[in-house]
C-alpha cells in the first residue's frame, strides 16, 4: 500500500527552458538522461523553474504540515530511466521562504528571503496581470518578471514521480488537478506573456544559467491541487 | 459522470472569491422572499451576503468548458430557513454578471454588468497584504464599489456543503460541494479584524433600502482557492 503523505492547495508559474544539455546531463545520477518534452506547447524544454505560492499543506491527517505555508522556486529536470524507461522529474535546487522547507525532503533546498508584487486588472472578460518575484539566499538568487494577458485555463490531471539529484532513492509520487493556462509558448506561437525576464544567479544554477538558456514556454497555474505518496 | 448521491452533477466552477456579510433591515429582506422562505443568517450574524467571484472556470457535467468558461460577478444573497420543512437554503436575489453567456444564469436573477477588478498582493517571506477593488456598473450607471485592504496569513481548510435557491423560482435548488480555502478578514462573531481599510457603497436603485446606512459589515471572508461541484439534490 503506497503511503498518503500530503496534500498541497498552491497557485504557480512555470517557466520551461532549453539549457545546455552536456550540463544538464552532468547534474543526472546514472543511468537517469534527460528528456525534453519532444512536442505540443513545450517542445524541446528540458529544463523546468517552478515559483509556488503554498497557500496550504496539510498532512495525512488534515493538520497542518510543516512548511505549510510557503513562496518558492524550484528547478527540475525531465528524465527517463535509461534501462527501464521508467520516467522522472529530478529537482535539483529550490529556494525557499519558510525555515521549515530547508533543506526539505530532498535535501536540495536554501531559505531565501521572498518578496513579491502581483498586480491584477480586469473588466468583464479581460485580464492583465503583472508578477515580480524575487528570492534570494546567500549565494545569489532567483527572480522572474513578466505581464500577461489570462486566457481560458485548461483542466489537467496528472501523476509524476519526483525524484532528488543528490540521492534519487528520495522520491515522492505526485497526483496533480490544475488549472493550467500557458500564457507563452514558442512552439505554439502562444504569445500572451510580454516583458519576461527570468534572472537566475543562484551559485548552483550559474552554469545552467550561462545566456545560452532559452524560455520555451510560460504557464500560468491560477489554482493547482497535488495529493504527495511515498514512493515503494 | 460523478454523482452526489444518486444526484447527478450539474456543472462546476473554480475561482476565487469575496464574501462580505452583511446585517441589513430584516423587513427589508422578507418582501424579497418567496412564500414560506424566512430570512436566516450565517453563523457570524450576517442577513445578507454580497459575494463576488472571479471565475477561473466553469465546466459542464461532462468537464468541458461552458458557455461562460470564464467570467467575474456579484451576487446578492439571503440566507433563509422554510419553517415547514426546516430547510435552510442560500436564497440567490440577484447576480451581476460580467459574461453574457451568464444571462439570466442558473437562477433566473442575472443582469449584465460591466465588472472590473483591481487586485494588488505584496507578499514578503510569507506575509502577504492583499488589496482589492471592485466596481459593478449595470447598464443604467448605476455602481457597487467596494475597496479592501488586509493583511493575510495562515488560511484554513474549510470544505462545506450547501443549498441554493432561486427568490423568483424557489424550485431552482443547486445543491454544492465546496472544497476552498478560506481566510476570516473579519468576524465580528469571533472579533477577528485584519481589516487594514474598507469601504463599500452602492447606488444600484433595487438595492437602496437594503443598504440605506443602517446596515452594518459583521463579516468578510476570503478565498483565495476554491473548487464547487454542483448537483441538482
Amino acid at each position: 500500500m503506497v503511503a498518503f503523505l500530503n496534500v498541497t492547495r498552491d497557485t504557480k508559474i512555470q517557466v520551461r527552458l532549453r539549457a545546455s544539455l552536456p550540463t544538464l546531463r552532468r547534474r543526472l545520477p546514472h543511468p537517469w538522461v534527460v528528456a525534453p518534452s519532444a512536442q505540443g506547447l513545450h517542445a524541446g524544454a528540458n529544463l523546468i523553474t517552478v515559483f509556488s505560492e503554498v497557500l496550504l499543506r496539510q498532512d495525512a491527517g488534515g493538520g497542518r504540515a510543516p512548511a505549510g505555508v510557503d513562496l518558492s522556486v524550484t528547478f527540475l529536470i525531465p528524465a527517463i530511466h535509461a534501462e527501464s524507461q521508467d520516467s522522472a522529474t529530478f529537482i535539483l535546487r529550490a529556494l525557499t521562504a519558510n525555515p521549515e522547507a530547508a533543506p526539505g525532503r530532498y535535501r536540495v533546498a536554501a531559505l531565501a528571503s521572498a518578496w513579491r508584487a502581483r498586480t491584477m486588472a480586469g473588466e468583464d472578460e479581460q485580464t492583465t496581470v503583472t508578477d515580480k518575484i524575487l528570492l534570494n539566499a546567500d549565494d545569489g538568487g532567483v527572480g522572474l518578471q513578466l505581464e500577461y494577458d489570462a486566457g481560458v485555463p485548461m483542466r489537467t490531471q496528472w501523476s509524476t514521480t519526483v525524484r532528488s539529484v543528490v540521492d534519487s532513492g528520495l522520491a515522492r509520487t505526485y497526483r496533480s488537478d490544475a488549472l493550467v493556462d500557458v500564457v507563452y509558448s514558442e512552439p505554439a506561437g502562444i504569445a500572451r506573456a510580454r516583458d519576461v525576464r527570468l534572472n537566475v544567479t543562484d551559485a548552483l544554477m550559474r552554469d545552467l544559467f550561462d545566456g545560452s538558456e532559452r524560455i520555451v514556454s510560460v504557464a500560468v497555474v491560477p489554482w493547482f491541487f497535488r495529493e504527495e505518496f511515498a514512493v515503494e | 459522470m460523478a454523482t452526489s448521491g444518486t444526484a447527478p452533477l450539474l456543472d462546476s466552477m473554480i475561482a476565487e472569491r469575496i464574501l462580505l456579510g452583511f446585517q441589513v433591515r430584516s423587513e427589508a429582506l422578507r418582501s424579497r422572499l418567496p412564500a414560506p422562505w424566512r430570512v436566516g443568517s450565517t453563523p457570524a450574524g450576517a442577513n445578507l451576503v454580497v459575494i463576488f467571484n472571479e471565475v477561473f472556470l466553469n465546466q459542464d457535467a461532462g468537464g468541458a468548458p461552458a458557455s461562460d468558461a470564464t467570467t467575474r460577478y456579484l451576487g446578492v444573497v439571503v440566507p433563509g430557513r422554510r419553517p415547514d420543512t426546516g430547510e435552510e437554503a442560500s436564497i440567490n436575489l440577484r447576480i451581476f454578471a460580467a459574461n453574457p453567456q451568464a444571462i439570466p444564469g442558473k437562477y433566473r436573477t442575472s443582469l449584465p454588468a460591466v465588472v472590473r477588478r483591481q487586485q494588488r498582493l505584496a507578499s514578503e517571506g510569507l506575509a502577504t497584504t492583499v488589496e482589492e477593488h471592485c466596481t459593478v456598473r449595470v447598464p443604467g450607471g448605476e455602481e457597487i464599489d467596494f475597496r479592501l485592504r488586509y493583511s493575510r496569513d495562515a488560511v484554513s481548510h474549510v470544505p462545506t456543503r450547501s443549498r441554493g435557491r432561486s427568490a423568483v423560482d424557489p424550485a431552482i435548488l443547486r445543491v454544492y460541494r465546496v472544497d476552498q480555502l478560506t481566510y476570516a478578514v473579519r468576524d465580528a462573531s469571533t472579533g477577528v479584524d485584519r481589516v487594514l481599510d474598507f469601504a463599500f457603497r452602492t447606488t444600484v436603485a433595487e438595492l437602496s433600502d437594503l443598504f440605506d446606512g443602517t446596515e452594518r459589515l459583521v463579516t468578510i471572508v476570503a478565498s483565495p482557492w476554491y473548487h464547487r461541484r454542483v448537483y441538482s439534490e
